[in-house]
This record gives C-alpha cells, structure tokens and sequence, in this order.
C-alpha cells in the first residue's frame, strides 16, 4: 500500500481519540454481525456533531531529562541532572475549498542555552496547500508561506519524538544547524506519483531559511565580539524519495543549497563583508520489517565562508557524516535501537590537528569530529503515550552546542550521555 | 504492512500537514468503495447499507 491511499486513513486517529477502532471494509461475507443499536447510532451522531469536519488539530508534547560526563548537553547537564529539552507543538489546519487548505504550526522549544530556560515560541510552519492536479495515481501542487525542508527521513518533524527512533537525532541532522535547515519562507511544488512498484515523491523548497541563528555564526567565527547577524540569501531544498508498497523500504535523495551573507550592526564591523555558502546532500535508506528496521544516511556538505574579515583567509570545508541503525521490535510497543554514528567537520583535516594547530590549541583538535555509539529502548506504552531511554559512548565533540559548552579548554574528548524522554501525541 | 508502519506515514502527515485528511465518515466510505487496494477505518457504530459487519478471527 502506499502513501497516498493512506491519505485517507486519517479517521484512524479519530479512532484511537474515541477509543473504539473496527475496521471495516466492503467485502461481503457470511458473518455478519449484530445490527448497532439504535443508541449507539445517536451517541454517533452526538460525537460526529462536536467535530467540524473541515479543521482539524493536532500537537505534540515531550520533555527530556540528560546527565552526562564531560561536556553538557541541553543545559547544565555535566555530572549533573538537566531537564533542559521541552518540546510542545499544535497545529491547525482549514480545508477551505476541495483543493485548498491553510494549515499553521506553533512551536515552543526549551533547549539549553540556545533558547534561554525561559524557551522560545515560533512560528514553525505556516502555509496554504493548493492542489493543482489530483489523480488516483499521484497529484502535483504548491505551497506557499513558511514551509518545513524535506532533507533526510527526519527533517520535516525533527521536533516531533514520535517520529524518530531515538532522543537524540543522528549526527547527520546537525543540532548546530537545525535553524538553518528547517524551514523556508518561500514556496514549494510538489508531486507524487504512485505506481505498481511504489510510491514517488518530489519536493522542491525555494526561499529565505532563517539564518539569524547564534550557534551558526559563533561556529563559523569563533568570536564573542561579533556584533551583527546573518540574513539569508534566496536558497532551496529538493528531494526525490522512494516508497515500496507500505513503507517496507524508503529511499531519498535530498540535496540543499543554502545561501547567506552578514549584516554589520555599525561601520567599522570587521565581517561586514562576509558571506556563508553552504551545498549539502544526503542519501537514505530505511528498511522496515515486521521485527527489524535499519536505517543509513549518508551526507556531505560543502562549507564556504569568504571576506571573513581582514587578515583571515577565507575557509572551505567538506563534513562527512554518515551512520548506520539497527532496530529491534520486540513487541509492537517496545523496540531497542543500536546506532553507530560519525561526523567529520573537514575531511581534509580529519583529526583536527590543522584546526587545532591552526588556532594556537585555542580549538582543540577532539572538536573537528565526533563518533558516537547509540543504544536506545522505546516503549509505546499507549498509541499517544511514549518513554524512551538511550546511552550514548560518544568520541569527539564536534557537534556539541557552543554556547552550552564556551569554554573550548574544558571540552572533553571521550564522554557520555543518559538521556530519558517521556512524550505525547495527539 | 505493520501498525507502525501506519503509525509512521500517519504521524508524518498529521505533523507536517502535507496530507489531504478525509472529512468526514461518509467520505471514508465512499473512497474506499470506489478506489481499488484502499482500506480505511470507520467506528463500528456507523449504521450503512453498503456494510458487512464480519467477525474477524
């Protein structure tokens, strides 16, 4: 089965909200059961009469708790106990005409430093969905306003725990630069297509993603002094993926080119002139069987950052990052999880003695990689209800949060996490 | 196909908003009497004359 017919198994949810699920289909037989009761008829027509058949909610909720040694992670979390990750999403979307639908997503995020303990609240997506051409074998349409990049399995709803297999995203889905890549403020086509062998799916973002990020600009210059911020320059996001009947395997293929520049605050800003360009692919594959499920992605991203400021050659680089993931169900509410994972900053400095050289040991050189061995269990006690719990026996620390960890001397090389997380769906 | 495996295109759906859910019951019914391979999921209490109610085993 693919995708698009399961556009209309949606009512599962209303399902699951009710608590009463029987399928049902038109197929004849000879059982037929017991007629339904006129009173179970009305209390239908009661429960039918609270919904409004074209708007429709939905949202999400989790909360982590970390301990780590070494470096922190969401917070204070080094030999300590931090509870610095919340996530809480709603969303709402109107069917106003058959062909057209607005849609919006608010999103409140507690993330250690980045966000303040306070959190932060915004406007994740929001867009209208025009349907151009609708067939039973696939559909092509436009989206316009702020829309979510289809890059990799987990991009689109990185932010929602239901959807991915661990607390942690892989390494591929760079913490540092999950601002930059998560949405575009632009439009979108779209066009799917299914067939006898499966399921297509084309995606194209063009637009402005939202470069005015701390961490991205702190990586990149390394200087506490810097007054001004990034904008971006017109960028897209594209990607062509693959379904079998069902979802047993997945392939993608997603490229990005993703375009800035530095706005100064005042004249005599020594990066007035700089400007970041960024080129990135990745390649996936899922498989997903009725006991085992793996995953691998593989990803390469060109780095370009010229006029960095006077004296300061400008920088090129190619980070790899690639991992492979195992799952085990061992029923169909409790799976474990074991994941090996690599990020490369500079494959042309693959260890981190040039930077670390380079930089006078101010960065050390444990910084320009990370590998970090992943193994989660996840229990889904109810179908809206989920706790999981990883440990990670990481090797490098080039993916940490900089403003969590300022401190680049006290950046430890070999580390670990204890990560918790309890969510919820509706 | 596995539960989760619905779990898994459902959830990305209702949180990326990039499916056209079905409306209304009537609408359930209707698509899956009318499109070839679909199954949908309705509430056992939906009385129609074009259902079989069947005991499953």
């Amino acid at each position: 089965m693919n995708r698009f017919i399961t556009l209309m198994l949606t009512n599962i949810f209303i399902a699951f909200l009710l608590s009463f699920s029987v399928c049902a289909q038109e197929i004849s037989s000879e059982l037929i059961m017991d007629p339904p009761t006129q009173e179970e008829n009305k209390l239908w027509e009661g429960v039918k009469r609270t919904w409004r058949d074209d708007i429709q909610f939905h949202g999400f909720l989790s909360q982590g708790l970390f301990s780590t040694s070494g470096n922190n992670v969401y917070g204070q979390s080094k030999d300590s106990l931090s509870a610095g990750s919340t996530e809480m999403g709603l969303n709402v979307s109107y069917q106003a005409l058959n062909n057209l639908t607005f849609t919006v997503q608010g999103l409140y995020r507690r993330a250690g430093a980045i966000t303040g303990d306070a959190g932060e609240v915004t406007l994740d997506f929001a867009f209208f969905d025009l349907n151009l051409l609708n067939l039973q074998e696939g559909r092509i349409g436009v989206r316009g306003g702020r829309i979510k990049n289809p890059w990799g399995l987990y991009n689109e709803t990185r932010d929602v725990a239901f959807t991915h297999p661990t607390i942690f995203l892989p390494l591929a889905y760079f913490e540092r630069s999950r601002t930059l890549l998560l949405a575009v403020d632009g439009g979108q086509l779209y066009a799917d297509y299914s067939t006898s062998i499966g399921y297509f799916s084309f995606k194209f973002n063009y637009g402005w993603v939202n470069a005015n990020d701390k961490e991205v600009l702190t990586a990149i210059v390394n200087d506490p002094t810097v007054s001004g911020h990034f904008e971006s320059d017109p960028s897209f996001v594209t990607q062509l993926s693959y379904e079998t009947m069902g979802g047993e395997y997945v392939f993608a293929l997603s490229y990005a080119d993703l375009n800035m520049s530095y706005q100064a605050k005042s004249t005599d800003d020594p990066y007035a002139q700089m400007g970041a360009d960024f080129n990135t692919f990745m390649l996936s594959a899922q498989y997903n069987g009725e006991k085992f499920s793996f995953v691998s992605e593989y990803s390469l991203k060109w780095n370009e950052i010229t006029d960095i400021r006077m004296g300061v050659p400008d920088s090129f680089a190619v980070s790899e990052r690639w991992y492979v993931q195992a799952g085990y169900r061992f029923l169909d509410n409790l799976q474990a999880t074991l994941r090996y994972d690599s990020a490369i900053q500079n494959l042309k400095d693959r260890y981190g003695k040039g930077v670390e050289a380079k930089s006078g040991g101010l960065i050390p050189a444990h910084m320009a990689f990370t590998q970090d061995l992943v193994f989660g269990l996840r229990w889904d006690i109810t179908p809206s209800w989920m706790v999981r719990a990883e440990y990670h026996r990481v090797h490098g620390a080039a993916t940490i949060s900089l403003l969590d960890n300022p401190d680049l001397s006290k950046v430890a090389k070999d580390w670990n996490i204890y990560a918790l997380q309890i969510a919820f769906r509706f | 196909m596995f539960s989760y495996q619905l779990r898994r295109t459902w959830n990305k759906m209702a949180y990326t908003r990039t499916g056209q859910p079905v409306a209304s019951m009537a609408e359930m019914l209707d698509k899956v009497q009318h499109m070839d391979n679909a199954i949908g999921y309705i509430d056992r209490r939906v009385e129609d004359e074009s259902i079989y109610y069947f005991n499953a085993h």
